[in-house]
């Protein structure tokens, strides 16, 4: 009897283990979860857009800054 | 999208470091794996020096893959991870510089040491007490600069990744503390506080956890995160993720005593190790489904893409065997295999085929972007070096399964009056084929190795780490 307690308290724990991770998520929210190894890696991050449709969101891009208006290209 | 800059970097310098030392102890761990498997074939190559015996370099061995190339492997792994999923710069150069130097220290010690003779005995525990609260300082600097970092994030969730590096994190100090718990009698020498049973059961408790959390844990950690960015689509199912953490590290810390079956340890422990570890298989497969699954209608990029190829392969033999650990940790199954090869060629399923391949995949993955190249110097080589691991790790694991059996079989064959049919100098004499194939899937895999070592080389001379900066600022 004690260890059917046990047991049940372990697979209880479990569940509500889980429950508490997911509570308050919408499928939105685990799907924006689920995209955050692409939200800091704009090249990949467009190609998952297209693949799956949905939206990467806070990407980082390295490109250059528009030149300032007036300022040339400099070559050396 | 946003395309704004914010002026921070991160921190690559401390991921360079680290995954070259997991190259450099990957290529000197498996060469010292090598020559013990010639030892075991050809006992002349224990070169009559105590130094180099078996007895020595074995743990050696164990040490410098499990704690030098795995263990470095994960600190790249997840300083790199944490902080791209995080959104922010690793916590403290200095700190993370100091577990970077504070951990090659740890590896030179069981470099020194073990070939010395200084252990402590307990299997992938031999480092003495000095050496092991050295390790304790350097795992907690670890902690800090981890969970510090976790918390400074700017994302509000936390990528499940990283749940996985930071189990791995905490329960391996809760391990490696418990274990060493010791009275030194001097500064090499020390006995541990435990004793008959009770210190075989924390033993294996910490060493079958030292494969479910150092071996394990981790890397799943590294799957969640190179997975879903080498295919270019997210995880298959993230809910599944969250299960798969939870399931996995409730039923792990209960497996350790199905090491110990038949021994002295109470059998009531040794049926719970049993039945934990059946159970266990649930929560590993969950996760290697959902890792293969990811594969989605991307299947046809295996053809092309040979880091794609050692992620999918570490799952499958991640897959198998933590199907075959299961069947193993069965009484009557162990009957058979305990202290049989079959156990050897169960640890190199896990340690060449899910350890090594998935941080293979891994490492080229980040080399590129962590030294400014757009891809490694050479992609058939990355090529050839899947073959080589493959063919390597199935030559080993088929040999150690045949001289298993065949051990367990002739160990326990009895003759009408009762008397063993066989000697065990007979079962050693049958055992000396699988030695042999043993030792050649060994040196396919050490190839393998030596050849990424040199396509790392060729990459990091010509690697440009201005550009590598420039694709570190953080957004």
């Amino acid at each position: 009897m004690f260890e059917l307690a046990l047991n049940s308290a372990a697979v209880i724990s479990l569940y509500l283990a889980v429950g508490w991770c997911l509570k308050h998520k919408t499928a939105n929210d685990i799907d924006e979860a689920s995209l955050m190894p692409f939200a800091d890696d704009p090249e990949v991050a467009r190609r998952v857009e297209l693949a799956t449709g949905k939206t990467v969101n806070a990407v980082q891009t390295a490109e250059p800054e528009p030149p300032k208006p007036g300022w040339g290209k400099l070559e050396l | 999208m946003s395309t704004t800059l914010n002026g921070q970097a991160y921190n690559y310098k401390v991921v360079r470091q680290f995954a070259i030392m997991t190259v450099v102890w990957g290529v000197v761990g498996m060469a010292m794996g090598v020559w013990i498997a010639s030892q075991l074939a050809w006992p002349q190559m224990n070169l009559d020096l105590p130094w180099t015996t078996f007895g020595r370099l074995r743990p050696l061995h164990t040490s410098l893959v499990i704690f030098g190339f795995a263990g470095s492997a994960q600190f790249a792994a997840s300083y790199y991870a944490v902080q791209r999923t995080c959104g922010v710069r690793l916590f403290s150069d200095k700190l993370a510089a100091f577990t970077f130097w504070g951990w090659q220290s740890v590896i030179v010690i069981m470099l020194v040491t073990l070939p010395l003779g200084y252990t402590t005995t307990k299997e992938y525990a031999e480092i003495e007490f000095t050496g092991a609260v050295w390790l304790t300082v350097v795992w907690v600097a670890y902690a800090i600069v981890f969970f510090t970092t976790v918390v400074r994030r700017k994302s509000k969730h936390i990528y499940v990744g990283n749940w996985f590096f930071g189990a791995f994190i905490l329960v391996i100090a809760m391990l490696h503390v418990v274990n060493h718990l010791a009275i030194p009698v001097d500064w090499f020498k020390s006995y541990p506080v435990y004793s008959g049973a009770t210190d075989a059961m924390v033993q294996w408790w910490y060493g079958h956890n030292a494969v479910g959390f150092f071996l394990t844990t981790g890397f799943l950690g590294m799957m969640y995160y190179f997975v879903p960015k080498q295919v270019g689509k997210p995880i298959y199912s993230y809910r599944l993720s969250i299960v798969h953490f939870w399931a996995l590290i409730t039923l792990y810390i209960w497996a350790g005593p199905h090491h110990l079956h038949y021994t002295a340890l109470p059998d009531w422990a040794q049926s719970l190790g049993m039945a934990m570890s059946i159970i266990l298989l649930a929560p590993s497969w969950g996760g290697m489904i959902n890792g293969m699954m990811t594969l989605s209608g991307a299947w046809h990029k295996l053809r092309t893409d040979p880091i794609l190829r050692f992620l999918v392969l570490s799952l499958a033999f991640y897959g198998m065997s933590t199907f075959e650990g299961p069947m193993m940790a069965i009484k009557t199954v162990n009957a058979l295999s305990h202290y049989t090869d079959w156990t050897i060629g169960h640890v190199h399923a896990g340690a060449l085929g899910w350890v090594a391949m998935i941080t293979f995949g891994a490492l080229y993955h980040m080399i590129p972007k962590i030294f400014g190249r757009e891809q490694m110097y050479s992609t058939p080589l990355i090529n050839l070096h899947f073959w080589l691991a493959t063919i390597g790790t199935v030559l080993y694991i088929a040999s150690m399964w045949v001289n298993g059996i065949t051990q367990g079989l002739m160990w326990r064959a009895i003759n009408d009056d009762g008397t063993l049919t066989y000697s065990f100098v007979e079962s050693l004499q049958a055992s000396h084929p699988g030695f042999v194939v043993r030792l050649v899937g060994g040196v396919f895999f050490l190839c393998g190795m030596l050849l990424m070592a040199y396509n790392v080389w060729r990459t990091v001379r010509v690697g440009n780490l201005k550009q590598a900066e420039l694709s570190a600022q953080i957004a």
